[in-house]
């Protein structure tokens, strides 16, 4: 027993030593690379990457980052090393919006490392007003700024107490595959078939039959291309920039027919070619009127991600600057009327 | 302003407990009330300033209310100045909180297109003007009533209390701040206060906090949820309710303490109650009370034949369901619990008896279905629920069992992912497992007050309560640990 006055001094002594050794030991540690690269211990890939990214983008090392969304989970950074004698580094955001990527641009950009920028460009990414962010998946914006003073949330934060910081420590421990920059989220053959991904399509159609699709989608897409991608490469021209349209499923360009929304697609991406065609930096690839990629659904796991296999194609594409893929003044209309002409004559009672 | 924010617990509580009982020690002890006061309005205004003026005005109404019947001895005057009082605080309570769903319902009732009204509601407007029914009602009694207008503000406005409660008598909090002998820092008091808001502080933000991610999963978010999912989904949610309210209860009555203030319990483990009445004593007590006292008797109680009784039981928790919010889901919440109750009444009645435990587990289960309604944003979130625990959606089974329980596929069990979607589901089992025996069996903070001892020991448990729970004002939630 001691005095009450003593206890109420010494009780809150101590929840300062513990609040302030936790705060330590994420700092000392930490788990998700903010403040340095790990000197003690090998990074891991530990976590959702809206919280890895800006980390790995400030502090691994680089000359080659790969940015893009979910779309890029499979993507293999080693085979492209191989492919084009680079250091890439792949830094992405699911879900992300272009507005979460730009701010990702934005690290990556003032390290100053990158020789070449490979940016996967999801016109989805695109939609909505130009500071769109996940309605979820929160952005820990204080991973993605330089302030110190707003860190209390990574520093006073028992998730990353009791989860990064054993996680990262095991995985050292164990040598697990975590510490890989290969490690490739969903690259299980059994999560791709056509059956699925019929059915999906079939589901989400059903599930939204009243879309809420703005007149003005192809006006605020190429707002938030000026803003949140183009003006950065307009700020960055001693740096290379391969900007590709992933081949995502044509079921995805069908459901975007579905939604009314192609021809403002078609026109985007017909936009995006405009203005960084210009630019003399930029290359632009296009996989996604491939028939045999896109019309192949056993290559998907839903409507969009696609297996590394594909991302293998894309690599050696853009490694041996394939002019079936690179979209050039002279091609770029047919191209475009390519891909309209297979979404419309697409039967999807003949894929059931 | 948030209890368990840093702002609260490192600017706000610091600044006006050194100013207080600075003033104190300068004996100015009601430049000290004043300052209280103030504080509270600052706390209330940080939220929204725009609803200060009107709790201001709600307080002065009430306050001069009160006034008349010190000074009218006409009983027809004080009926009238009781009815109107009442009117007043129903009226302002009903504008803010009911309006729209009053409008919706007339919409839909007689297909009008009648614009809703844009109104927030303001915080905490439920309490305050349920504490201040009770200040009339009680006035009208006979009690003297307040006649310090400074002393009535700070009983309304006290802020451990405002926002959630409990709903304290004035007879409870004002004797109180004009006692002498709380007058001055009490180390014992300070201490107590301590330990007890360090519990209210882990139970709402580590317990409460990350069972409301599954809950809120399951009620809003999932398409359809299978029978294990939907009881984890409701039991998730019966859990959150409870730490998150008794939590922010034992917040209250903490710093409430911390000025020497002893605010009513609020919680005595109402998941142990082995019958709906016993529940009802030991949740939300205040709550219960004031039903009790100010409507149940006043309607006739059980003074009037057993049918009037099982009628007056039903209207009052009606109303109490109306008042937990404007939705029929609160209503159908209300009425269920008023049907338990009667149903509870006549089986005593009866002089039936059963099990204890078998008891227990029927009050527990009631409970915890009827809080499906509470919680349902809409009868289909509700009906979701309901159904997958009901096993009507069919049961999932981890794969593992497929191999020795194959036999069940044939009656419909499927062997897959049991949680879809349910972000760590792993935790989930981890939460529900420790908390379902903590709430059955372990003592409750208001039990662990009473026996507080200042030992090295309770120092260790109050500054790792603390600590964690400051550990987690930032709860990254699952989305750190989950990749898509």
């Amino acid at each position: 027993m001691m005095t009450p006055r003593r206890w109420y001094f010494l009780s809150l002594f101590f929840s300062a030593v513990l609040v302030l050794l936790a705060g330590a030991l994420i700092f000392i540690i930490d788990p998700l690379a903010h403040y340095r690269y790990p000197s003690f211990y090998k990074p891991g890939f530990i976590a959702q990457e809206r919280f890895l990214a800006p980390g790995i983008a400030r502090n691994f090392t680089y000359d080659c980052p790969v940015l893009g969304d979910s779309i890029l989970e499979n993507f293999i950074p080693s085979y492209l090393d191989n492919k084009m004698a680079v250091n890439s580094i792949r830094l992405l955001l699911p879900s992300g919006s272009s507005y979460e990527l730009g701010k990702l641009l934005d690290i990556v950009i003032k390290t100053g490392r990158a020789k070449k920028i490979i940016y996967e460009l999801d016109v989805d990414s695109f939609l909505g007003e130009v500071d769109r962010k996940h309605k979820i998946w929160e952005l820990p914006l204080y991973l993605y700024d330089d302030n110190p003073f707003n860190d209390l949330p990574y520093l006073l934060n028992i998730s990353y107490l009791t989860v990064l910081v054993p996680k990262v420590m095991l995985a050292n421990l164990f040598n697990t595959n975590e510490l890989s920059k290969n490690t490739a989220y969903r690259d299980n053959r059994a999560l791709y078939s056509r059956k699925k991904i019929i059915a999906k399509f079939l589901q989400v159609q059903r599930s939204d039959p009243n879309l809420d699709v703005e007149t003005s989608t192809l006006e605020k897409m190429k707002k938030s291309f000026a803003v949140n991608l183009l003006s950065k490469i307009e700020g960055d021209r001693n740096t290379a920039y391969i900007i590709y349209f992933p081949p995502t499923s044509i079921l995805a360009w069908k459901y975007a027919e579905h939604k009314g929304v192609l021809e403002s697609y078609l026109r985007f991406k017909k936009y995006v070619f405009a203005k960084t065609s210009q630019l003399g930096n930029v290359q632009i690839y296009d996989f996604q009127d491939d028939e045999k990629i896109t019309h192949n659904l056993d290559n998907y796991a839903d409507l969009t991600h696609y297996s590394s296999d594909i991302d293998k194609l894309i690599i050696n594409a853009m490694a041996s600057r394939d002019n079936r893929y690179l979209l050039t003044e002279n091609t770029v209309e047919e191209r475009l009327d390519n891909l309209r002409r297979q979404v419309v004559r697409l039967d999807i009672s003949q894929l059931e | 302003m948030l209890f368990n924010s840093y702002g609260f617990i490192f600017l706000f509580f610091p600044v006006v407990f050194y100013v207080y009982f600075y003033l104190h020690d300068k004996k100015f002890f009601r430049t000290g009330k004043a300052w209280l006061t103030g504080s509270s309005f600052f706390f209330y205004a940080w939220w929204n300033p725009i609803y200060l003026p009107l709790l201001l005005f709600s307080i002065s109404v009430n306050y001069f209310i009160g006034l008349r019947f010190a000074q009218d001895t006409n009983s027809k005057t004080r009926n009238l100045f009781l009815t109107t009082g009442i009117i007043f605080n129903l009226v302002l309570l009903g504008y803010f909180k009911y309006t729209n769903f009053f409008i919706s319902n007339i919409n839909s009732l007689l297909g009008s297109e009648i614009s809703l009204v844009h109104l927030i509601l303001p915080l905490g407007i439920s309490f305050f003007t349920f504490s201040q029914i009770a200040y009339l009602a009680d006035c009208y009694k006979g009690r003297s009533a307040e006649t310090d207008f400074l002393n009535y503000a700070l009983f309304v406005s006290f802020f451990p209390k405002m926002i959630q409660g409990p709903i304290a008598r004035y007879e409870e909090i004002a004797p109180q701040f004009i006692n002498p002998k709380n007058n001055g820092k009490d180390y014992t008091n300070m201490a107590t206060a301590l330990f007890v808001f360090a519990m209210g502080l882990f139970k709402k933000v580590f317990i409460a906090d990350n069972l409301a991610d599954w809950a809120n999963h399951g009620f809003d978010t999932a398409k359809h949820l299978s029978f294990l999912a939907a009881w984890a989904t409701s039991l998730s949610y019966t859990l959150q309710l409870y730490f998150d309210f008794s939590g922010y209860t034992d917040m209250a009555i903490g710093i409430a303490l911390m000025f020497n203030i002893s605010l009513p319990a609020n919680f005595n483990s109402p998941y142990q109650a082995v019958s709906i009445q016993d529940f009802w004593r030991r949740w939300h007590i205040t709550l219960s009370c004031f039903l009790r006292d100010y409507i149940y008797i006043p309607l006739g109680g059980n003074r009037r034949g057993k049918l009037r009784t099982y009628l007056n039981i039903l209207i009052t928790f009606l109303l109490g369901g109306i008042w937990h919010g404007a939705g029929w889901t609160f209503i159908f919440w209300g009425i269920l619990h008023g049907l338990a109750l009667s149903v509870n009444r006549i089986w005593q009645n009866l002089g039936f008896k059963i099990n204890t435990a078998l008891s227990w587990f029927i009050t527990f289960n009631f409970v915890n279905l009827a809080w499906v309604f509470f919680r349902a944003k809409e009868w289909k979130d509700a009906l979701k629920v309901l159904k997958g625990m009901f096993g009507l959606t069919g049961i999932v089974l981890p794969p593992a069992l497929q191999t020795r329980l194959a036999f069940l596929a044939d009656s419909g069990v499927v062997f897959g992912d049991m949680f879809p979607d349910f972000n760590n589901w792993r935790h989930m089992i981890l939460y529900l497992s420790i908390c379902i025996p903590v709430v059955f069996l372990a003592k409750n903070s208001g039990q662990f007050k009473e026996r507080f001892q200042p030992t090295l020991q309770t120092a260790i448990i109050t500054a790792v309560l603390l600590s964690a729970g400051l550990l987690s004002f930032f709860h990254a939630k699952q989305f750190i640990y989950e990749y898509f």
